[in-house]
């Protein structure tokens, strides 16, 4: 009587356990690929965000190049945003 | 008489106890047969799980460079606005204009106080909103 129930017995023990680390995984696959997409999101957002900033740069060094102004070639150099051409060669040439 | 009808019972009896546990095997089978099909299929969803989790992790770590320029353009965004910002406050009309352009589009710090008219940007006014933008290839 008793033999014949060990089997069952431990195959339902397996079986709970294997549920219970499906479930385990489950959640733990799903908190990753929420963390992934929101990764996608900031990088898809940032994307966005890089065409602006190259628009407000190319337009403060236009203002920078054709003003000759220093407080904007300044700006820009701080932010790491070299104008090539040496700035006071025009003032040089004058 | 009473005394055979008695052993005859008591061997009866005897019969079916023994006879007892193979009806109780034969009914675990069905059993045993549903916990082994839920076995194999919980052990095969949790290989699944485990692969998805290999390949969640690859995607993860080839998010990571892409993930770290995103977060270096956004400084390099953020520091910029700053700086254009100080110098709009100050009265540079140029930066107020690239400011007030970036408000229009739902970026950069709100508006703050107005600037003191008679600060005046350092050389000759900025160049209209409208203007052809630079090629930066060169810029950096």
């Amino acid at each position: 009587m008793l033999k014949g129930r060990i089997i069952p017995t431990v195959m339902a023990g397996l079986l709970l356990l294997v549920v219970l680390v499906n479930i385990l995984f489950l959640a733990g696959n799903q908190s990753v690929q929420a963390e992934l997409a929101e990764r996608q999101q900031t990088i898809q957002q940032t994307m966005q965000l890089e065409t602006l900033y190259r628009q407000v740069v190319a337009v403060l060094a236009n203002m920078a190049v054709k003003t000759n102004d220093k407080q904007i070639q300044e700006l820009l150099s701080s932010s790491g945003v070299n104008l090539g051409a040496n700035p006071e060669a025009p003032a040089g040439a004058k | 008489m009473e005394a055979d009808e008695q052993k005859l019972e008591e061997t009866e009896e005897a019969i079916v106890e023994e006879e007892a546990p193979a009806p109780v095997r034969g009914q675990n089978l069905p059993l045993i047969l549903a916990l082994a099909a839920l076995l194999v299929w919980h052990g095969f969803q949790t290989l699944q799980l485990l692969r998805e989790r290999a390949q969640l992790g690859i995607a993860k770590d080839s998010q990571e460079a892409a993930l770290q320029e995103s977060q270096k353009v956004q400084t390099q965004f953020s520091t910029l606005i700053g700086k254009t910002s100080d110098l709009a406050v100050k009265g540079h009309a140029g930066a107020r204009m690239v400011m007030e352009e970036l408000q229009k589009r739902g970026l950069g710090p709100a508006p703050s106080a107005a600037p003191a008219p008679e600060a005046k940007p350092p050389e000759k006014a900025a160049p209209k909103s409208g203007e052809k933008t630079p090629d930066l290839k060169g810029l950096k």
